[in-house]
């Protein structure tokens, strides 16, 4: 019949739209972190080297590269777009764009981050100028005892003459006194010392002959590493890829934030995390047992419980604004006015800085812990307080003994989810503290050890910035791509662990009524 | 007796209960009391717009010159006064005290000449030598010390002849200046006004032209112009003194005019009393006067101390009753006048909005506005000149309500219009602060947001909760949940370095993709239809649900695939043809890359509640449904639905909330250009991307800095409003079902 097959049809119609929506949804979840985690992975994994050519009418250009072992020709595609203005009137003249795989090319890793590329060509020590490539070992061993060597006497030796002279000129000491001239005996004597060691550094160090045949010298004081990017070994690719693991997580961004590692910016999230924790944690479970245990059961605690659940969804900006004003501005600038007074008007606590961040994420995550708490808390049967009041509990115990502990799950999700919203919130972090660079780590060795008042690195800041300020070229964003990694893989987790958490309570409950 | 150590214990246990309730309680008001002062720390730093700016009395002093103070001008930081007095010119501080700081000595023959430059770290005068040699002077103190120096000079001697010397001696002279240009002029009687309009340091020689049939002149030498009066009509004319444009003839005949120091504006009283206000604009390359509004005689004139006068017998009776000399701020749109009945009115120099009036006892000469100081000049007995000093107060207040949330004309601009422009160009270029941008920046992000999030979270929501099995969507609703879980910074950064090149690039197949997607639809339910037949389709609906997924996506990505080809073949055949087809197009990238974005970001928070709402539509109603014969369909348009709109109305409103206060997404995709438009395809800045650019960079107490927190304010307000509005009409529905 026709009416049943048109009822049937729109019916499959509905059907199939809604479940399309939810295909939509479920491939930008996984297209997503498929491409973060794919994008991110090529910053580990080793590449390969390309030896690009750039034929015009007349000449040509070479040049080796670094590509993506997963796209190759869009390097092709990417120098094909650099010469369409130029040749724009003129398409047959249009330089032709090749890649071959460069077999026997070395990449060479500066200290700094630098990367080079080029065909070895010598290795020379003070007293030989033709080595083997063989040698690069033990002539690094000798390179790096001297190198401690100057590194001991500028830090050890000449540090202290210079302390020492300085003393000399603030107490007034006359420029012809005896004690002087000694000083400044031992600073000469080591000053040649140092700068003997530092032309012997200067005088071992590694060729390249680069693809237009010009030569690079690199001194080997400076080398991180070399190695043969096409002819790695699994290994040795292996190794490569737990090395660059490590320098991920240990080392500070370099070259404009576009190798290194983000060691800093992970140490001030977990810190800024983790000072948040101790101030919203106790406030948040005390709050939440306030409203669920003491607070009278009537219009005005609905009210309350109304306005808590939204000041969730008020913008994560708004609490930004009044950490700036509030904690930064207000009780900064008191702190700087009673305890700082003699630096002012360069503030101390007066400006943005971790302990405030801190204080700006707990309260606004406050509201998290308090409605999963509380939530938690509901969830305990009533019949389990009678029960420990017909004990002979008093209300305090029933809460310490048995409310509390049953409520735990719950109250530790909160605490989870707020953990995970501060990691990856980005707004009034901005605001209160967090920077692209801070080259102080919060934590050193300089009293009082914990800087609760400097400026911080955060993960989330660290992305944000570098989808602005650094080359958009997929190639050079891939450290941008391993924090986006990094982050989702450590927001997901908190997230599932919340979410098994609050399954398992509920089953433990449905299972114990 | 010996007490019970049990009662003992208890009484402690009891002890430790009380007090472990006062701990509680104390904590709990104490979180509920930081809210609160949040809440308040915000409206309070708003508050400050409110309030009227106030010119309070600081200090009074008395300075004794023989001679009367000529100009009063600005040197650095200090307010100094000119007097011109036994063949010297003497500066006098005026701000640290009134003293003589320093004397230059001139031909004792000689006259002197106002300067008029606006100058902000140098004073200038110029002297009129017996020899007809103009000599142009500025005093600095740049080095710590008065210095003075030569700016230039120009001889005047030719241009007047030899019978007319009498007639050009003993002019009270004065000079405009604007960088190098200057005009210099002076009345030669009633009828007639001398210019002499020069380049300083040029070779062009001085110009001397005599305009007739004049009362008054006032010298714009910005734009190389001059506004004349005669009677009571203006005319503005060009530097050859051709006539550019005739004001209407509506004026007083000694009409007042007074310019603002960048010779943008221009007040002049009318017939009634009430100043209007004319901007210069520039209109073809000519600068032309467009009235731009007035300032309300009742409000600027009246002083209830003084007689009552009908607005015709001051007219009449004395000209000196209008306004005698305005000032400006550098940087605020404050602008102070003083009327001739000795009444200070404050105003809103964008708005013409009369701000305040403080009324003063006495006759006063002049006033000069430096640093949030007001300097009022008197000279109650010769020699003696009385310095008085206001300050003003709630300088946040100058911002007008008017200012932020209407059109406004500055000057410079050819009609009123909305502008937020923080940080001006040029000196006595104000900051423009109008909310308007800001807030529809937010309202069409948040509008694009839902155009994507509610089809698809709906469509999501209604799937999962009706259509599939408890099963499946025990595995589907926690996976959508995981998107709000991915921070903001991350779909804000996929987006700008990624999404944003790729839209540019393939707009024309995402588009084609957009226009083929029905048509897949449709051909996936009439698949749909054959699956469904089969047995065990409830068993295996995750495994449709996975192979329709990549399905679709295959499909998507061919028909992509197909539009990029398409796209080739005609950009070599028709390459002109088509970049012009899509060059409006292109722009619309950002407005794209924003919906998807924000869209996504925003699409499962409204997808739970949603689910959660369907999901939670008694089975006894749609079994009820059923019974009665209606299809799968049918039950849930007419029946599901139906019951839980409330719940969908509050999920979207939700969700526009989020959107609305969503700030990294906004912030790194958008081009982040206030524009008050509501055009979909034009760029945006919204609140919280504003704050999150803005708020670090302005200063503490400034006016930028309570503005700020207005927006913060607006943003809590509209989001807690929502939400509250939201979580009632849930509670209603949850309500009507128990019932």
């Amino acid at each position: 019949m026709f009416d049943k097959a048109y009822f049937n049809y729109r019916q499959s119609l509905s059907e199939i739209t809604t479940m399309l929506c939810v295909s939509s949804l479920l491939i930008f979840l996984v297209a997503m972190v498929l491409f973060i985690g794919v994008k991110g992975a090529q910053y580990f994994l080793p590449q390969s080297a390309y030896k690009i050519t750039v034929s015009f009418a007349d000449n040509r250009q070479e040049v080796f590269y670094q590509g993506s072992n997963f796209a190759p020709e869009d390097l092709i595609s990417d120098y094909e777009s650099r010469y369409r203005g130029q040749f724009l009137s003129q398409p047959e003249n249009k330089p032709k764009v090749e890649l071959t795989i460069a077999e026997d090319v070395y990449q060479l890793v500066s200290k700094s981050g630098r990367v080079h590329f080029g065909e070895f060509y010598a290795l020379s020590s003070p007293n030989n100028t033709a080595l083997s490539l063989s040698e690069l070992d033990s002539l690094k061993n000798t390179v790096d005892l001297l190198h401690s060597n100057l590194h001991e006497v500028q830090q050890g030796k000449l540090r202290d003459i210079h302390r020492r002279i300085a003393a000399l000129n603030n107490t007034g000491v006359s420029s012809d006194a005896p004690a002087r001239a000694l000083q400044m005996q031992a600073f000469v004597r080591w000053q040649q010392y140092a700068s003997e060691l530092e032309s012997q550094i200067a005088q071992y160090s590694i060729s390249l002959k680069q693809a237009d045949g010009t030569l690079i010298e690199i001194g080997l004081n400076d080398v991180d590493f070399l190695h043969q990017p096409n002819q790695l070994s699994a290994w040795s690719k292996l190794t490569f890829t737990l090395g660059k693991v490590w320098q991920f997580i240990s080392d500070k961004p370099k070259q404009a934030s576009t190798t290194g590692g983000v060691f800093p910016a992970i140490f001030g999230t977990i810190l800024m995390v983790l000072l948040m924790s101790v101030v919203v944690a106790p406030f948040g479970i005390i709050a939440a047992i306030y409203l669920h245990e003491y607070a009278p059961d009537n219009r005005l605690s609905q009210l309350i419980r109304i306005g808590i659940s939204n000041m969730a969804a008020v913008p994560s900006v708004v609490y930004g604004v009044f950490g700036l004003g509030f904690f930064v501005y207000a009780m900064g600038g008191s702190i700087d006015a009673l305890f700082y007074s003699q630096t002012l008007p360069s503030p101390t606590f007066g400006t943005p800085g971790l302990l405030w961040a801190s204080l700006t994420m707990g309260l606004l995550t406050l509201p998290v812990v308090i409605v999963s708490a509380e939530e938690g808390l509901q969830r305990v049967p009533q019949g389990l307080r009678a029960g420990s009041y017909a004990l002979g509990a008093t209300k305090f115990e029933t809460i310490m003994r048995v409310v509390v502990p049953m409520a735990s799950p719950g109250m530790l999700t909160g605490i989870i989810l707020a953990i995970a919203r501060a990691a990856g919130e980005v707004a009034p972090l901005i605001l209160v503290g967090a920077v692209k660079f801070a080259p102080n780590l919060p934590v050193d060795a300089e009293f009082p050890f914990v800087h609760l008042e400097r400026q911080f690195m955060h993960l989330g800041v660290f992305i944000y910035d570098g989808a602005f300020h650094n080359q958009t070229q997929s190639q050079s964003a891939s450290l941008m791509f391993a924090s986006c990694m990094l982050l989702l893989i450590i927001v997901f987790l908190l997230n599932i662990s919340a979410i098994l958490i609050r399954h398992r309570l509920r089953y433990k409950y449905e299972t114990a009524s | 007796m010996q007490p019970n150590p049990q009662a003992r214990a208890d009484k402690i246990r009891f002890r430790v209960d009380a007090i472990a309730k006062h701990v509680v309680t104390v904590f709990g008001l104490l979180v509920l009391a930081l809210f609160m002062l949040l809440i308040l720390h915000i409206l309070g730093n708003a508050f400050p717009l409110l309030k009227t700016p106030k010119l309070q009395f600081d200090s009074r002093n008395t300075v004794s010159s023989p001679s009367p103070f000529l100009s009063i001008q600005q040197m650095g930081d200090e307010v100094v006064a000119l007097s011109f007095d036994k063949c010297q010119v003497q500066v006098h501080s005026v701000s640290t005290g009134g003293g003589v700081s320093e004397g230059f000595k001139h031909p004792c023959n000689a006259e002197f000449v106002e300067i008029n430059a606006n100058h902000g770290y140098a004073t200038h005068y110029g002297i009129l030598r017996e020899d007809a040699l103009v000599e142009l002077y500025s005093i600095n103190n740049l080095s710590g010390k008065v210095q003075r120096s030569l700016l230039g000079s120009f001889s005047i001697a030719a241009l007047i002849k030899g019978d007319e010397q009498t007639r050009f001696a003993n002019l009270a002279w004065q000079i405009d200046m604007y960088q190098n240009t200057l005009m210099m002029h002076a009345r030669l009687d009633d009828n007639e006004v001398a210019l002499i309009t020069h380049k300083l340091n040029t070779l062009s020689p001085p110009q001397l032209r005599v305009i007739e049939q004049v009362h008054s002149l006032t010298a714009l030498p910005r734009f190389e112009q001059v506004l004349v009066g005669f009677d009571g009509s203006f005319t503005l004319l060009d530097k050859n003194l051709t006539n550019i444009q005739s004001l209407p003839n509506h004026f007083g005949i000694n009409a007042h005019v007074l310019i603002s120091p960048n010779q943008r504006s221009v007040y002049i009283q009318n017939k009634n009393f009430d100043i209007e206000v004319w901007h210069s604009n520039n209109v073809s390359g000519q600068f032309l006067l467009t009235h731009a509004g007035y300032l309300d005689s009742e409000t600027v004139q009246k002083n209830p101390s003084s007689k009552e006068l009908t607005p015709s017998e001051k007219l009449g009776e004395d000209a000196q009753q209008g306004i005698q000399q305005i000032v400006f701020d550098r940087q605020k749109m404050l602008a102070i006048a003083l009327n001739g009945d000795y009444a200070l009115t404050m105003f809103n120099s964008a708005t013409q909005e009369h701000l305040n009036t403080l009324f003063i006892d006495e006759p006063i000469q002049q006033i000069h506005w430096h640093n949030q100081q007001l300097y009022l000049f008197s000279e109650h007995r010769t020699g003696q000149i009385e310095i008085a000093r206001y300050t003003l107060q709630n300088a946040a207040g100058i911002t007008t309500w008017n200012s932020l949330f209407n059109e406004v004309q500055y000057s410079g601009y050819q009609d009123a219009q909305y502008i937020w422009q923080t940080s001006q160009s040029a000196e006595y270029a104000q900051a423009k602060f109008s909310l308007i941008p800001l807030i529809i920046g937010s309202l069409k992000a948040s509008v694009l947001a839902l155009f994507v999030a509610i089809p698809l979270s709906l469509g999501a929501a209604i799937y999962t909760a009706y259509f599939a099995t408890a099963k499946l969507r025990a595995w589907v609703k926690p996976s959508i949940e995981m998107i709000e879980a991915i921070p903001s910074v991350i779909i804000g950064f996929i987006a700008a370095i990624w999404l944003a090149p790729f839209a540019e690039r393939s707009l024309f197949a995402l588009l084609g993709m957009l226009v083929c997607l029905p048509f897949i639809v449709l051909g996936f339910a009439a698949l749909q239809g054959l699956v469904k037949r089969s047995e065990n389709y409830q068993q295996k609906q995750g495994l449709y649900l996975l192979l329709t997924s990549f399905a679709f996506l295959a499909l998507l990505a061919g028909v992509f695939q197909l539009f990029v080809l398409l796209q080739g073949l005609f950009s070599t055949t028709q390459a002109g043809l088509l970049s012009g087809m899509f060059v409006d197009i292109t722009l619309s990238k950002t407005t794209i890359v924003v919906a998807l974005a924000l869209g996504i970001a925003v699409a499962p928070t409204i997808y739970s509640l949603v689910d959660d709402a369907l999901f939670e539509v008694p089975d006894g109603v749609k079994q009820a449904a059923f019974a009665l014969g209606a299809t799968e369909l049918q039950t849930l348009v007419k029946v599901v639905l139906v019951v839980a709109l409330p719940s969908i109305i509050s999920a979207i409103m939700l969700g526009l909330g989020r959107a609305f206060g969503e700030t990294m997404i906004v912030l790194m995709v958008t081009g982040n250009t206030p524009i008050a438009n509501w055009d979909l395809l034009s760029g945006l800045r919204s609140l919280t991307s504003n704050l999150t650019i803005e708020l670090q960079e302005s200063s503490i107490g400034s006016a930028h800095y309570h503005i700020l927190f207005l927006t913060a304010a607006i943003l809590f307000a509209f989001t807690f409003i929502i939400n509250t509005i939201a979580s009632f009409l849930k509670r209603k529905l949850q309500g009507d079902k128990h019932v």
